[in-house]
């Protein structure tokens, strides 16, 4: 029990003070590790652990699924995908925002990250919306929360990372994601609606584009529906494994940018070192994980809060919003991916052991971290939106953002209340 | 953020560039690797014999090469949150001591590698159908984990040679 608290403390303490927080949870890990079973059997898990993860072909999908994003990213085609979805939705009221969020919602899926997405949406999409004269805060809104959508829809890093953490089929997974991820987008829409019945002015139309120009705006992003297609497709029908596909989507991503004539010789080997470098920057939280995940095993932290749990009686659904809150307040000062590691081995044999599904489950953490991405005070998302819009107050997009929290917590409402939106089509897989 | 390297000369991008080539280059063959066999499988029924053993060493050496890259770029996840609770001047000996500590964890790593991969060198442990020796991979991680620490503590030492000037 003293190592357990010491172990815990040790960690926080070491990662309060700016180690970074895979190296603490490493070090935490092995000391308390050490202090209960012995420092001779630690020593050689943190060896045998390491190197069991690190070549490792199975993981061999979380670089080339990087390597996917970035080859995507650098083929510039956040302003294609806007056109596209401007083409279709732009004429209705608050369309620019609509075309937003669709926008952000293909491109965050493909390119893996919500940061990325915010990032480059913000210069193609804000302009548009100032010179059509939407409110900042729906603007900014809609940027920052649609940045979000991707990481439920596959191919998802942050699904990857659940399945190794968990063991579960991450083909299966992805499979999960794809009707809530479709429901986020359905919802934020909505809520671009509501907020635009409510105000008219915040959200004018935009143009109405005819047929001919649809299909040409609709041929220039063949590429990511080439890459949803082949990679979904390939694991539905078990055609090649889910690391095969991983490989695979980023050949092709790569295939696409070089045909749109965006990737230099010079770029690939960049995008080939960036890609690299986010490698070794998740495996290092991923082995500084699983050694803290193993102290907490024999510590017997699990066995500690399910008695406590079971003492206070609570119902699955009570247990449920007890996970939920500690998210939300550790999501106030961690990013996303660590305290997914951190606290999926603790959460998830408790959560399963009151009858959760395990699929099911991956897709219900997903969101609310999703949630924690756009909400004070730490909203990464928001931050980076900042950083682009240095004219929009942090507030203001806070604000703005506000709607899509609401979307965010109705679709965790409906994905608790019919866990058949997670559950259907991966039960055909 | 700018490149770091403590020895700020020829030597250091030399090695900084090396480490790059070495990284995108297993990267680029574990793609590959990939795609021929899929394509090799299907279209010649013919999978490419242990290329999911090359694949694992591969990502050994690709993980380890980044890691001073991603190390020295300072690019690791931190909890920045807490930092404000600090005052002005102590911020920057509390990053210092933090870098150190981080140096030394790694460096401890490195140790427990080194040690691990001595034994698949006794042992003589090769990949089960290609019959490759594992220990030059797992040396060349060791080593690389070792580089990473050494090269995070001068970095420390060497700005505050300079100043103490933040990135």
């Amino acid at each position: 029990m003293t190592a357990l608290a010491l172990g815990l403390v040790c960690m926080f303490v070491l990662a309060a003070v700016g180690i970074p927080i895979a190296f603490a949870m490493a070090f935490a890990g092995f000391l308390g590790f050490g202090m209960i079973v012995g420092f001779s059997p630690a020593m050689a898990m943190v060896g045998q652990l390491t190197f069991d993860t690190a070549l490792s072909y199975n993981l061999s999908i979380l670089p080339l699924f990087i390597l996917m994003g970035n080859f995507i990213t650098r083929a510039r085609l956040s302003q294609d995908l806007y056109a596209a979805a401007h083409a279709f939705v732009g004429h209705f009221r608050g369309g620019i925002a609509l075309s937003t969020l669709i926008a952000c919602a293909g491109f965050s899926a493909v390119s893996g990250s919500s940061l990325a997405t915010a990032a480059t949406m913000s210069r193609v999409a804000m302009p548009e919306m100032r010179r059509f004269g939407y409110a900042d805060s729906l603007a900014a809104g809609s940027i920052a929360a649609g940045g979000t959508l991707g990481i439920l829809i596959p191919p998802s890093v942050a699904l990857v990372l659940y399945g190794i953490i968990t063991g579960n089929d991450i083909g299966k997974l992805f499979m999960a994601g794809i009707l809530p991820g479709l429901l986020g987008l359905v919802l934020y829409c909505a809520a671009v609606s509501v907020v635009t019945f409510r105000n008219p002015a915040a959200g004018p139309r935009g143009d109405r584009t005819g047929w001919g120009q649809r299909i040409r705006v609709l041929g220039r992003v063949w590429g990511v529906c080439l890459l949803f297609l082949v990679v979904i497709g390939g694991i539905y029908s078990g055609f090649f494994t889910t690391t095969e596909a991983a490989g695979i989507g980023a050949f092709v991503a790569a295939v696409f940018a070089v045909v749109r004539g965006k990737l230099t010789f010079v770029e690939m080997f960049e995008t080939l070192v960036e890609s690299a470098r986010m490698t070794a920057m998740i495996f290092s939280i991923l082995i500084g994980a699983m050694i803290f995940a193993n102290f907490v095993n024999v510590a017997g932290l699990l066995q500690v809060l399910d008695q406590a749990l079971r003492n206070m009686n609570l119902t699955p659904m009570g247990v449920l919003f007890g996970v939920f809150f500690v998210y939300l307040v550790l999501g106030m000062v961690m990013e996303s991916m660590s305290m997914m590691l951190l606290t999926i081995p603790i959460f998830y044999p408790l959560v399963i052991g009151y009858g959760f599904d395990p699929i099911w489950f991956g897709i219900f953490v997903v969101v609310v971290i999703e949630i924690g991405l756009i909400t004070p005070p730490v909203g990464m998302n928001v931050f980076v939106l900042r950083s682009t819009l240095p004219d929009v107050k942090t507030s203001l997009i806070f604000h703005g953002v506000m709607p899509f929290v609401v979307a965010d917590i109705i679709r965790l409402g409906l994905i608790i209340a019919l866990p058949a939106l997670a559950l259907f089509l991966p039960g055909h897989l | 953020m700018s490149h770091r390297f403590t020895a700020e000369n020829r030597f250091g991008r030399a090695g900084s560039a090396a480490l790059k080539l070495c990284a995108a280059a297993m990267l680029l063959a574990i793609m590959m690797l990939m795609v021929v066999d899929v394509t090799m499988r299907y279209v010649f029924n013919h999978p490419v014999p242990g290329a999911g053993e090359v694949i694992e060493l591969a990502m050994g050496v690709l993980v380890f090469s980044a890691l001073p890259l991603t190390t020295l770029r300072r690019e690791h996840v931190t909890l920045d949150y807490f930092e404000h609770i600090f005052p002005e001047g102590g911020r920057q000996i509390v990053r210092a001591l933090a870098d150190l500590a981080t140096a030394a964890i790694i460096g401890f790593l490195a140790w427990r590698l080194a040690v691990k991969s001595t034994t698949y060198l006794r042992y003589g442990d090769t990949t089960p159908y290609l019959n490759w020796p594992i220990a030059p991979v797992a040396m060349f991680v060791a080593a690389m984990a070792a580089v990473t620490a050494i090269l995070l503590a001068l970095s420390v030492l060497s700005r505050s040679n300079h100043g103490g000037a933040p990135e």
